[in-house]
C-alpha cells in the first residue's frame, strides 16, 4: 500500500510552540498521526490513532482535527482525503466518528437554508399583498372621484391627440353608431355619463374609450362588421370601460394614488396633463386584462339591458379571430389583450347568469352606412 | 521555501504605516496606491495576479482585481505602505494554512501567498459582512489594516464578536451568525432597543483579530455635524 507515503499539509497546536500553532505536513504511518512542522527546531508530533478524538470544524466547516485525549495536543488538516487515510489505518475505529460529524455539519447547513428560504419567501408574500392592496386601495379611492376629472382628462387627451380625419356627425355612419350609443346609454352604470362618438377615417378594426366617455371608431371597424349589433357590441364594450374608469385607474396605477387624490383636491394644471398623457398611452397601447374581462362583462349586461343579444359581442370577436387569428398560447400570458377564445367563452357564461329575455333587433341600416363610407 | 519580509510597522496604531525592507530580486504585492514612498530601484508593475477566477474573488471580496507588484532590482531597497483610512497594520504569517480578512481588509502581501475570495453564502449574507470573505493561504507574510487599533484574542473555545468589528480569523476557528445570547426570546423589542444585533460566535482554536472602533457608528455621530445644503 502506497498509503504510506501520503501526507497532507495542515498544522499542529501544542503550547510548546512558540504562538501555540505551527504549520506541518501530516503523514500517517505505523498507527500514528505524524505531523512535521515547519518552525524552529522542526518539532515532530504524534498522535496514536487509537487515542484520537477527532472534531470537525474550521471557517470552512471541512477541516478535521485530531485531539489527544487530555486536549494538550491537536493535529488538523483540511485536505479531503485526510479522513479517508485515517479511516483506513484505523482499520474501521474512527469511520463511524467522521461520518457522524459529516451528517451533524449536512443538518446544521440545511437548517441555515431553510430558514434563508422561510424569509425570503415571506418577504415575497408581503411584496404580493401590498401590491394587490395597493390595486384595491386605488380602485376604492378612485370610485370617490367625481367623473368631471375624467370628463377633464378625457378631453385633454382628446385635444392633444392626431385620431385622423373625423367624418361629419351627419354622416350615416356617425349616426348610426350615435343611435346605438343612444340606445344604450340609459344602461349605462353611471346615469349621467355624456357619452359622445367620433368616427374617424381608419382603415383599422378598432374603437377605444377615453375617460369620461368619449368613444372613437375607426371606419375600419364599421365596413367589417356584418350587422349593427356587433357594433352595438364593441360600443357596449368601450362604453364599459369609460364607466368602470379604467382610463382613471391606469393613470393612478401609474401616478400612484396619492397623485389621483391630488387631482381631486389640489394643484391640478400639471398633473392633469401628465394624467392626460399616461391615459393617451394606455389607452392606446390597450388597458390590462383584468380592465378588459371586466368590460367585456359589464358590456355583455348593458346589451342585455337594452334588449341587444350580447352573442353579437362574442360574433364580433368570432371575427377577430378568423381575421388576425388567436395569440399562441404561450405568449398569451403576457399578452395584455385576452385571447378571442377566451373572451367568446367568458361571455358566454355570463350571458347564463341573465334572465331570460327576447332580444329585439335593432332597427338600422348597416349597408347604407357601409356603402357611404 | 520563500524568505521571511524584512519589516517594521511603524507609528502605531493610529496612524499605521509599513515599512518593507527588499533584498536584492525580493518581491512584495500590494493593493493600488497603498504605497506611500520608496527606494528608486525599486519596480512597480500593475496587473492581475492569479488567473480570472481568483481576480473575481478578490473583486467580490471588496478589494481591487488589480494588485501591484514591487520588485528590487540592482539591490536592496525599502518600501512605505499606507493603510487609506486610520488604523492599525498587523502582520501574519502563513504556514500553510488560511487567513480569512474582512473585507477591505488586505493591505500587502509576499511571495508564496494566494489573496482570493471565499464564497460564505448564507453566513456572509447575515452578517453583514458580504456574501464573500478574502482567504489569505500559502506559505508567506501577510498584511492587513484595521480602522482603529487591533487587538489579538487567541479563542480556546467559544468568543463572540460583533460582526462590524471582525478583522481577521484563522481558518482553525469555525464561526456561525447567530443574535447575541441574551436577546434571543427577547423578543424584537429587545433586538431593536438594545443597539446589538448580529454577532459572530467563533468556536475552535485559534485567532481573531478584531479592531477597536466600527465605521458605522462613527459615521452616524459624524454626520449630525454635516453642513446642510443650502437651498
Amino acid at each position: 500500500m502506497n498509503q504510506h507515503n501520503q501526507s497532507f499539509s495542515g498544522g499542529v497546536f501544542h503550547p510548546s510552540i512558540p504562538g501555540g500553532r505551527a504549520g506541518a505536513e501530516i503523514t500517517i504511518n505505523r498507527g500514528e498521526i505524524i505531523a512535521y512542522t515547519q518552525c524552529d527546531g522542526q518539532p515532530v508530533f504524534s498522535i496514536p490513532i487509537n487515542q484520537c478524538q477527532l472534531d470537525l470544524g474550521g471557517a470552512s466547516g471541512r477541516m478535521l482535527f485530531c485531539r489527544t485525549p487530555d486536549g494538550q495536543l491537536t493535529i488538523f488538516s483540511e485536505d479531503k482525503h485526510f479522513a479517508q487515510a485515517l479511516d483506513l489505518h484505523s482499520g474501521g475505529l474512527l469511520g463511524n466518528q467522521i461520518n457522524t460529524l459529516k451528517r451533524a455539519v449536512r443538518s446544521e447547513s440545511k437548517k441555515l437554508g431553510f430558514w434563508i428560504l422561510a424569509s425570503s419567501l415571506a418577504c415575497a408574500l408581503i411584496l404580493f399583498i401590498g401590491y394587490f392592496a395597493m390595486l384595491w386601495a386605488a380602485k376604492a379611492t378612485i370610485a370617490s372621484l367625481p367623473i368631471s376629472i375624467d370628463e377633464k382628462i378625457g378631453k385633454l387627451a382628446l385635444d392633444s391627440m392626431d385620431v385622423g380625419k373625423r367624418l361629419d356627425s351627419a354622416h350615416p355612419a356617425s349616426k348610426l353608431v350615435q343611435s346605438i350609443v343612444d340606445k344604450l346609454q340609459p344602461h349605462a352604470a353611471i346615469p349621467n355619463m355624456k357619452f359622445k362618438v367620433i368616427v374617424v377615417e381608419d382603415p383599422q378594426v378598432n374603437a377605444f374609450a377615453l375617460p369620461g366617455g368619449q368613444i372613437v371608431v375607426f371606419t375600419g371597424l364599421i365596413r367589417e362588421a356584418t350587422s349593427a349589433e356587433q357594433i352595438a357590441g364593441v360600443l357596449a364594450h368601450e362604453m364599459s370601460h369609460a364607466t368602470l374608469r379604467h382610463g382613471l385607474q391606469s393613470v393612478s396605477q401609474s401616478l400612484g394614488i396619492v397623485a389621483a387624490i391630488q387631482l381631486f383636491v389640489g394643484d391640478i394644471g400639471g398633473l392633469v396633463a401628465l394624467g392626460a398623457q399616461i391615459a393617451q398611452q394606455s389607452i392606446l397601447t390597450s388597458y390590462s386584462r383584468t380592465s378588459e374581462t371586466e368590460a367585456d362583462l359589464e358590456g355583455a349586461r348593458m346589451l342585455h339591458a337594452a334588449k341587444i343579444d350580447p352573442q353579437a359581442m362574442a360574433e364580433f370577436f368570432g371575427l377577430l379571430k378568423e381575421k388576425e387569428g388567436d395569440i399562441p398560447d404561450a405568449i398569451a400570458w403576457i399578452s395584455t389583450h385576452p385571447q378571442h377564445s377566451t373572451r367568446i367563452e367568458n361571455i358566454k357564461n355570463h350571458q347564463k347568469s341573465f334572465p331570460a329575455t327576447q332580444y329585439e333587433p335593432l332597427d338600422l341600416n348597416l349597408k347604407e352606412a357601409q356603402e357611404a363610407l | 521555501m520563500t524568505s521571511n519580509l524584512q519589516y517594521e510597522i511603524q507609528l502605531r496604531p493610529d496612524f499605521s504605516m509599513l515599512k518593507v525592507e527588499l533584498e536584492q530580486g525580493q518581491k512584495v504585492y500590494a493593493e493600488p496606491s497603498a504605497m506611500a514612498a520608496m527606494s528608486p530601484n525599486l519596480k512597480l508593475k500593475a496587473g492581475f495576479k492569479g488567473g480570472a477566477f481568483k481576480t473575481l474573488g478578490r473583486f467580490f471580496g471588496g478589494e481591487s482585481m488589480i494588485v501591484n507588484t514591487f520588485s528590487a532590482e540592482n539591490g536592496p531597497g525599502e518600501i512605505l505602505f499606507a493603510p487609506g483610512h486610520m488604523g492599525d497594520t498587523q502582520h501574519y504569517r502563513l504556514t500553510g494554512g488560511s487567513l480569512y480578512l474582512q473585507r477591505g481588509a488586505y493591505m500587502a502581501n509576499s511571495e508564496g501567498v494566494e489573496i482570493t475570495g471565499s464564497w460564505q453564502g448564507a453566513k456572509g449574507f447575515f452578517s453583514g459582512e458580504g456574501l464573500v470573505l478574502l482567504k489569505a493561504s500559502g506559505n508567506g507574510d501577510v498584511f492587513f489594516n484595521s480602522y482603529g487599533a487591533i487587538l489579538e484574542i487567541d479563542v480556546q473555545d467559544d468568543y463572540i464578536v460583533d460582526t462590524g468589528f471582525i478583522v481577521a480569523f484563522e481558518d482553525t476557528l469555525s464561526y456561525n451568525v447567530s443574535v447575541l445570547p441574551g436577546l434571543r426570546g427577547g423578543g424584537f423589542k429587545r433586538l431593536f432597543f438594545s443597539g446589538e444585533g448580529l454577532v459572530c460566535r467563533f468556536s475552535g482554536q485559534g485567532k481573531v483579530w478584531i479592531q477597536t472602533r466600527y465605521v458605522t457608528p462613527y459615521l452616524s455621530w459624524i454626520n449630525q455635524y454635516r453642513p446642510q445644503q443650502s437651498k
